[in-house]
Parts: structure tokens; sequence; C-alpha cells
């Protein structure tokens, strides 16, 4: 085993040079604390030094906290609403862009430029536009039309959704960038083909664009779940959580025993409960794109 | 032969000299300190850079600054790498926690020789010892008082004829003035703070005032008691001036900055607030630009059941991995700059410097904090100086500066800030749900804080 490991490194060597650096960064940035992480969270913890091993008594305590309930579900209401508002805008943006001569450019500098801004400063602001007097900028508006102010944020059933279009909003540009770079893939004489069969712009977008995405659209979904679910800064910045834990998620509970409360041990087993969920979703992509080129093949 | 034994006589003196001479000159420490003055504070940092040339003259002590300042997010990440500063700063909120964790060295024996344990008022050494193990040194307190603001109070009406406001004196009147304040200048009579732990760090005082007792040990186990009829009462009373009396902000989410925000854009009338000797009503005046002129603060109002006020403050403490060489000389330099009982020159340059620095920045200087160090002598000379830097109405803060009106009272003993932030839902609810049963909401909290926290202590 050692040998055959010396043999392949030696034989090519050059490769592992090129390699060792990410694979350094890769071990320290990513494997390192994913690992210790995990071990944590079976032992009692004093800061980040392990003292004791309790076995699943972390994964107790976060489980039967009175706000995990609140915490798992609204982990799984941001992802549904999410994908409820924010999966086809950056589809249809895309679609629409490539279909745009005049103005691309601007469009495309246009859409991707709320993903410039800087996270907490882009929820910040949304939590002017959300503020609940009369002097936030939603209310101005509706008031000025002559109708009630609104809750906002501050009515528990309305707080996800709304704090999912802030999210919508602030990364649908940069998705559809990357939508983009697969429609710029498809073969154009496919259209020219379909136009002459005397397909119009729904049925070629039925028949070739959506096909051609597919895969794209896939990851990008398994992807928005993944990063969805582990939904933090956005409730952090905009409600801390509130009201009365309605926007509460898991990460924002990992992050809230971690640096509040000092409790790593908790807290890396509401990080570990979040990955072994996300696990579902990843293996299930995996799954598909593996059955997708073998089916090529 | 006798110029042998001269010449021995000298070499044996000259050795015992040069031995002397090392053994009583002290090896040369080093500590960082962490919240060192920046650029934008020239007075501060002139001080601080001399304090440290006299460290190094008097105690061969090297002091290199940090300007690292104690935050909940970053400290966690320097305590494990080691590279906390080796006297940092916090909150009297956080001892506890740190210690619990390994993250501050236990000073007793140096506080114990210097005889500082005996010189600190003793409700603040509670919050910085554990197990009679002494753990940090207080910097400043502060009581929390009821912040005025001024505009609003001429407005309504609501000011004497040296303009200062006509503060409420009791829960009830605070509803009243509140009320008033909102009818004619729609602006919020009074703002609670609900989230990130402010609601239930706030809501203490009403409870408290209302009579209620939060933790209690019962044959030997802390039980979770605040859903008993005070506790109801204090929770109704907040409810009503949501629902009842429509004086509170429209948003029910705000935090400690969103308090502020509210007060100084004339937004809001009152709000609780910890008066400091030191940087008057910094944050609310750099951000949203209120003037200090605008700002009145009184003591808290009284409840049924008396007239209590939350302390809280500042801290120092010492990396865990501080040498006794190191505690002492931390010891020394915050002696120097005035953190002990002791009157000395340093510290009447330490204060005419922080003084003028608050003044050239635009704060309040005239709003007192909680003397930490019992010595009237002290607090005389700290005085005086103010009132050479004084830049209101001391009218304005006259009520509040009398603490000797309100029962001054620390944190509850046990776990903090999981019963803040407890409590913050308990306060989110009632404030978004004008049907929500006060008595229910306050039996569940208890119970969720008793199986959640306290059963696990």
């Amino acid at each position: 085993m050692g040998s055959a490991f010396r043999k392949t490194v030696r034989k090519d060597i050059f490769a592992w040079a090129l390699m060792l650096p990410s694979l350094l960064m890769f071990t320290f940035f990513t494997w390192q604390p994913l690992i210790s992480g995990i071990v944590l969270s079976f032992f009692q913890t004093k800061g980040y030094r392990a003292v004791k091993f309790i076995g699943l008594g972390n994964y107790q305590e976060i489980i039967t906290n009175s706000s995990f309930k609140a915490a798992f579900t609204n982990s799984a209401s941001y992802t549904f609403w999410s994908l409820l508002i924010g999966f086809t805008i950056p589809i249809i943006v895309a679609i629409l862009l490539n279909e745009i001569i005049h103005g691309n450019a601007f469009f495309k500098f246009a859409f991707y430029f709320p993903g410039m801004i800087p996270g907490v400063a882009t929820y910040l602001m949304w939590g002017f536009m959300y503020n609940p007097s009369k002097w936030g900028v939603f209310n101005s508006i509706l008031t000025g039309l002559g109708w009630y102010q609104f809750g906002w944020l501050n009515v528990p059933q309305f707080t996800i959704p709304l704090i999912v279009v802030t999210m919508t909003w602030a990364a649908f540009g940069g998705t559809a960038l990357i939508y983009m770079a697969s429609l710029q893939g498809i073969n154009q004489e496919l259209y020219e083909a379909a136009s002459l069969d005397g397909a119009g712009f729904f049925r070629k977008v039925r028949y070739i664009t959506l096909p051609a995405m597919s895969n794209i659209i896939l990851l990008m979904l398994i992807m928005q779940i993944i990063s969805v679910f582990q939904v933090m800064i956005q409730p952090l910045s905009m409600t801390g959580g509130g009201p009365s834990d309605a926007s509460l998620s898991l990460m924002l509970q990992s992050y809230l025993y971690a640096f509040n409360y000092f409790k790593v041990g908790p807290s890396m087993a509401a990080g570990v409960i979040t990955f072994l969920i996300l696990l579902i979703p990843t293996a299930v992509y995996f799954i598909i794109t593996k059955k997708d080129r073998e089916s090529e093949v | 032969m006798l110029k042998r034994q001269v010449v021995i006589g000298l070499s044996f003196a000259l050795l015992v000299s040069v031995f002397s001479v090392v053994g009583l000159a002290q090896p040369k420490v080093t500590i960082s300190v962490g919240a060192w003055p920046r650029e934008n504070e020239p007075e501060r940092l002139a001080t601080a850079k001399k304090f440290a040339k006299i460290m190094l003259e008097k105690y061969n002590v090297e002091v290199v600054g940090d300007e690292w300042q104690y935050a909940v997010d970053s400290f966690i990440p320097k305590a494990t790498g080691g590279t906390l500063p080796t006297v940092y700063n916090t909150w009297f909120t956080e001892p506890q926690k740190i210690i619990d964790n390994g993250y501050a060295a236990n000073i007793t024996k140096q506080m114990k020789k210097y005889g500082l344990d005996k010189a600190i008022n003793p409700q603040i050494l509670s919050i910085l010892s554990k197990n009679s193990k002494i753990y940090g040194i207080p910097d400043n307190g502060y009581v929390q008082g009821l912040a005025c603001n001024v505009k609003l109070f001429k407005q309504a009406g609501l000011v004497d004829a040296g303009g200062v406001p006509k503060a409420p004196k009791t829960y009830e009147e605070l509803a009243q003035t509140a009320k008033i304040i909102k009818d004619k200048t729609g602006a919020a009579g009074f703002i609670m703070e609900t989230s990130n732990n402010c609601g239930g760090w706030h809501f203490m005082n009403i409870a408290w005032s209302f009579g209620t007792v939060f933790e209690k040990k019962i044959k030997g186990k802390w039980t979770a008691t605040f859903n008993n009829p005070e506790g109801v009462a204090a929770l109704q009373y907040l409810k009503d001036l949501k629902w009842k009396y429509k004086v509170l902000p429209d948003t029910a989410l705000v935090d400690w900055a969103g308090g502020q925000q509210i007060f100084a854009t004339n937004q809001g009338a009152m709000f609780f607030f910890g008066g400091s000797y030191h940087g008057g009503f910094q944050f609310a005046i750099d951000n949203y630009k209120i003037g200090k002129d605008d700002i009145s603060m009184f003591s808290l109002p009284a409840g049924p059941k008396g007239r209590y006020a939350l302390v809280g403050g500042n801290v120092w403490m010492f990396a865990p991995n501080a040498t006794p060489a190191q505690i002492e000389a931390g010891i020394h330099w915050l002696d120097l700059n005035g953190l002990s009982p002791k009157v000395s020159e340093e510290f009447k340059l330490s204060e005419e410097a922080n003084y003028k620095t608050d003044k050239d920045a635009g704060y309040v200087v005239g709003v007192d904090g909680l003397p930490v160090w019992v010595n009237p002598e002290k607090t005389k000379i700290t005085e005086a100086i103010r009132q050479k830097y004084l830049n209101v109405n001391p009218g304005l803060f006259a009520d509040y500066n009398n603490m000797k009106q309100v029962t001054l009272k620390p944190e509850e003993p046990v776990a903090c800030q999981e019963l803040y932030k407890a409590l913050d839902k308990a306060v989110q609810t009632v404030l978004t749900d004008s049907n929500a049963d006060v008595k229910a909401v306050l039996d569940k909290t208890a119970a969720d804080f008793q199986k959640d926290v306290l059963d696990r202590q």
C-alpha cells in the first residue's frame, strides 16, 4: 500500500507538486475545521478545548431545547420560500438577457449590481425599507397611496418570506450569470432549425433551452437548498431571530450558542445536524448526475 | 600582604554590589493592553504613551498597545488562538462565562497583595469573582436611568421654567407622560428595546420594581420564579404600553443601537440607558447627531414594590496565559490609569485627558457613572476635574445623578444572557400579538428557561 502510494506520487510528482498548495489549504481550512467540529460536538467543551466525552449529550441539549423545533422548521421554511420566490427568477432573467441584443452589458451589470453590495449593508438597507413605522420606505408608499401601515418583519407569518425576498434580490444576478454562461454553450443551429420548423420563442425555450440547461438547473437547485438551509447573516442582522423565534434558523442558533453563550459543544452539534440534513440533497444530486452520465455513455 | 587583602576585599565588595544591583533590578516584563486609544483620540493616546514610558522607567515593564476591543464575535477566536492582549477590557455581562471557559487568569493573589479586593464596591466584586477567586478589575460602572429627549418634551409642553423635562417618577406616570408626548408630537413616548438580549435586560428594571424575583435557589436547585403575579403584572404593563396606551414604536424588533437611533432621531422620547462618567451618549451623538443639550437623564421610575435600577459596566481581565509577573505589571498599569483607590498625579492627568477628549468630541460631560472604588477623596477630585469641563446644564442630569433614590441591583446570578434571551421572546410576543395571554406566555418562558438552562446548571 505504502509503496504503491509512493509509486503513484513519484510517477506524477509534478502534478502533485502543483496540487500541493491547494491540498494544504483544503486540509487546513476545510477538512480540519470540519473534522474538529464533528469531534467537538461529542465533548463537553471549555472554549474550543474538548474537556470530557459526553457522547450525544450536546445533541440531546440541542434537540430538546425549546427553540430547536422553531429553528429546524424555519430553516426548512427559508428553503421552501427561497425556491418558490427565488428559484425561477434567475432562469427567466438569464433567458431574457440572452435574447436582448441592445444594452445587454448594461442589464447584465444592473442585475449583478446588488450582488456587489456587502451583505450586512444590503440587509440593513432592506431593514429601512421594511421599517414598520410611518417613516419606513414601503410604509411611506403605502400611506401615500392612502393605505394602512404594515408591520412587515414584525408580522411573524411574513418574516421569513420577506427576508427571502431580500436574499433573492441580493443573489439572483450572480445566479443569472451562471445560467447565461450555460446558455452560451447551446448549439445555435438547433434554434435555427427550430425556427425553420416554425417554432416560436416559448417552444424554443421549452424544447431546446430548458433541456440543455437541465443539468445546471439541477445543480443550482441543490446549491440553493444547501446554502439557504444554512441561512444566518440575514436573520442575525435584520431580526435577531425574532419576533419570538419566527426567523430563528439552525445556523443562527449555532452562532448564538458559540458566540453569545460560549457553548462550543452544542454549537458544533447544531452544525453537524445541519450537515447531516444537507447530505441528503447532496447525495440525491450525485445519484442523479451519475445516472445522467451513465445514460450519456 | 596588606595590598593583596585590600584587592580581595575590594573585589568582594564589587562582586556583592554587582549581585545586589542585579538582584534588585526586576527582569523586563512585556504586556499588551487592549482597547488602546486610536489616532482620533489624540489626548488619550498621548496620555497612554506617556504612561507607557513611566511603566518602563518605574517598573521595567514594556507596554504594547493593542487596539482590539472586546466583541462577542472576535473574542472566542482570539482567546482560542492565544492572542488576547495580556490585559483586556470587557463588559460586566461577560466575566462569568469567560471564567467558566478558562479565558481569564486568576488574579486573587495580586489583588490581595495590593489590598484591591477590599477597595472595590462589593456588589461589583461579586460579578468579577467565582468560587471566592477574583478575575477582574472594574474600569467603570453604570446605573440604568431614564434618558429623555428634551426636544420632544418641549414640543409636548412637558418642561419646567429651567427647560428641564418633567420626567415621570412612577411607571404609572411614565405611561401617562408617554401618552401626552405621543398625542402631541406623534413620536413614540417610550422606547422598549426588545432584541439581541436587550429586551430581557431592560425588562429587569420594570419587573424588579413590580416585585418580581427571577431566580431562586429552592432545595439547592436554581428555579425560575418570574411567572409569579408580579412578573405577570410587569409584562402586562409592557403590553399595555403597546396596545392600551399605544406609546411604543411601531417596530417590535429594537436592539441597543436601534433604540438609540429612534431616540436620537426624535422618533421616541424616553428609553432606558446607562450613564457613564466618560463618553456620555457617544454612540447616539456620533451616529445620529443628536445634540448634547437635547438629552436629559432621570432616575428610573418606581413600581408598586420599589424603585430598582440595574447596574453594569466595564471590567479589565487578564489573558489566561499571563504570568504572575505580567499580572502584577497589568495591575500597575491599571493603577497608573486611575483604576485603584489611590489618588495619584497620573490619575489626575488621565482624568483631565479623558474629560478633555469628551468635551472636544461634543459628548455629554455632566452625567454620573457608578463609582467602582470606595474612596470619597477620589470621587471629590474627579468631580472637581469634571466641573472644569462641564458642557451641559447640570439640571438636566441632577435627578439621575442623585442615585440614592433608587435601589441598585446587579444582574441575576445564574445564566443571565440566556435569561435575557428567553425574556426577549416573551417581550416580543406580547408586543406583536395584542391577544397574547400574558400569564401563559410567562409560564411557557419560565418552563422553557428552567428546562433549557437552569436544569443543566
